[in-house]
């Protein structure tokens, strides 16, 4: 037993062995309360700047994913939002034609534009009506807020339309306010000119321009625009008129074709 | 070894132990870096060293969970000292040969450091225990051999002492 003894304490390398173990057993069997005692003073003392870095870690990541969740409600939200906004334009301008619809004395078909073309060798747009619903050439197209082109071909189920901004489109016109008479025809960019007024006849900025009723396709007083500019030409007898369009026909959604030229007077746009 | 250097070695191991390897699980698996660094440290300088440094950095972490208080520092211990006698009897300063080392030790340790405490617990679920136990070391391995391998690299062959 001696020499055991002596071996042991020869031996240095098992001393930290036996300490070691000594402590670990002390350790385990100790009373559970005892034990979480101990582990919580360590865990408060040795280990708690450990501790408070992987709160903070935790808290990070908690807060990481509730960005991450957020910003796909976020995202979902603002696709809602944006077919809500794009639904009330429609709203907006559905009313407006309605409302339209019922004041004007024509027969109105709606339609909705399909495509929109600026090229050659017409400025023109297709519309989802044709002549399953009796829409055939030459019959106006037109918005609440004024005319922007005639019909010039009808398919069964589409038609095309000649706009205002075509150069080969005349239309027409007169000052509503001093009933002086000319022709509408693109004046490039987003403008018209009402061409051969009298230079005697009276045109102010602001006067609208209404359809006349003489070119045999609109009818009287369909607003055309509003005068923005008047051009006398140097000695002659005439003068040109800068109009800018009511419809903004670069952004168009829906329009109504009238088929038939009424035989009584329109309401003209005050 | 300074005890500088044994001083910042058990912070760092402590903070990767406690702050990082939670971070690191993976369907339950986590990478022992505590084990891995024990076999290492008993590896390169020796068991006496071995099982200081296994028990205070142990006890340490061990503090953590007060159901099984004591069982790390035991087993660490153990785990550092037979460390140390392969380091005396058929090291190879190689790391290869201390990751296969670090694979086996951490293997063996976590079979009984999941068997001793409760032992009923790890026969009910012996098969579970023993892939657990055999994922968590390759995990280990593959975690600290690149370090190892890349440390051998930096630095060279260490002198044993």
């Amino acid at each position: 037993m001696l020499n055991f003894r002596r071996g042991i304490f020869r031996n240095q390398q098992l001393i930290p062995l036996i300490v070691a173990v000594v402590i670990s057993a002390f350790l385990i069997i100790l009373p559970l309360d005892l034990r979480t005692t101990a582990s919580r003073i360590g865990t408060l003392s040795l280990l708690y700047p450990y501790s408070e870095l992987d709160r903070y870690l935790r808290r990070i990541d908690t807060a990481f994913d509730a960005n991450r969740e957020l910003n796909r409600r976020l995202d979902s939200l603002s696709v809602l939002v944006s077919r809500l906004i794009e639904n009330k334009y429609e709203n907006d301008r559905l009313r407006a034609m309605l409302g339209f619809d019922l004041h004007l004395p024509l027969r109105l078909i709606p339609a909705e534009v399909v495509s929109v073309s600026f090229g050659y060798p017409y400025k023109s747009m297709v519309i989802n009506a044709g002549s399953e619903m009796n829409i055939g050439p030459n019959m106006p197209v037109l918005t609440p807020s004024g005319i922007v082109g005639k019909t010039i071909a009808a398919g069964f189920h589409s038609s095309t339309v000649q706009l205002l901004y075509d150069p080969a489109c005349r239309v027409a016109a007169r000052i509503q306010a001093s009933r002086a008479q000319g022709i509408i025809t693109y004046a490039g960019g987003n403008f018209l000119t009402m061409r051969d007024v009298p230079a005697e006849e009276s045109a102010l900025v602001g006067d609208s321009v209404v359809t006349s009723g003489l070119g045999g396709i609109f009818p009287e007083g369909l607003f055309i625009g509003t005068v923005i500019k008047t051009e006398a030409r140097e000695g002659g007898l005439f003068r040109d008129i800068k109009v800018l369009p009511g419809a903004d026909i670069s952004a168009l959604d829906e329009v109504f074709v009238t088929p038939a030229v009424p035989t009584y007077p329109f309401l003209e746009r005050q | 070894m300074p005890f500088l250097y044994y001083f910042v070695t058990w912070a760092v191991v402590t903070f990767v132990q406690v702050v990082v390897v939670p971070r690191l699980v993976i369907s339950g698996i986590y990478p022992d870096i505590l084990t891995a660094v024990i076999i290492i440290i008993s590896l390169r300088y020796g068991r006496r060293f071995g099982v200081w440094f296994a028990f205070t950095l142990a006890i340490s972490v061990d503090l953590l969970d007060p159901h099984k208080l004591g069982w790390m520092t035991l087993l660490s211990s153990f785990l550092a000292y037979s460390a140390g006698i392969v380091r005396e009897t058929i090291y190879l300063e190689n790391p290869w040969f201390e990751s296969t080392i670090v694979f086996i030790g951490t293997f063996v340790y976590l079979l009984f450091y999941r068997f001793l405490p409760e032992p009923q617990l790890f026969f009910a679920n012996f098969s579970k225990m023993i892939a657990e136990s055999f994922l968590i070391a390759v995990y280990t391995v593959v975690v600290v051999g690149f370090i190892i391998v890349f440390q051998r690299q930096r630095y060279g062959a260490r002198e044993l002492s």
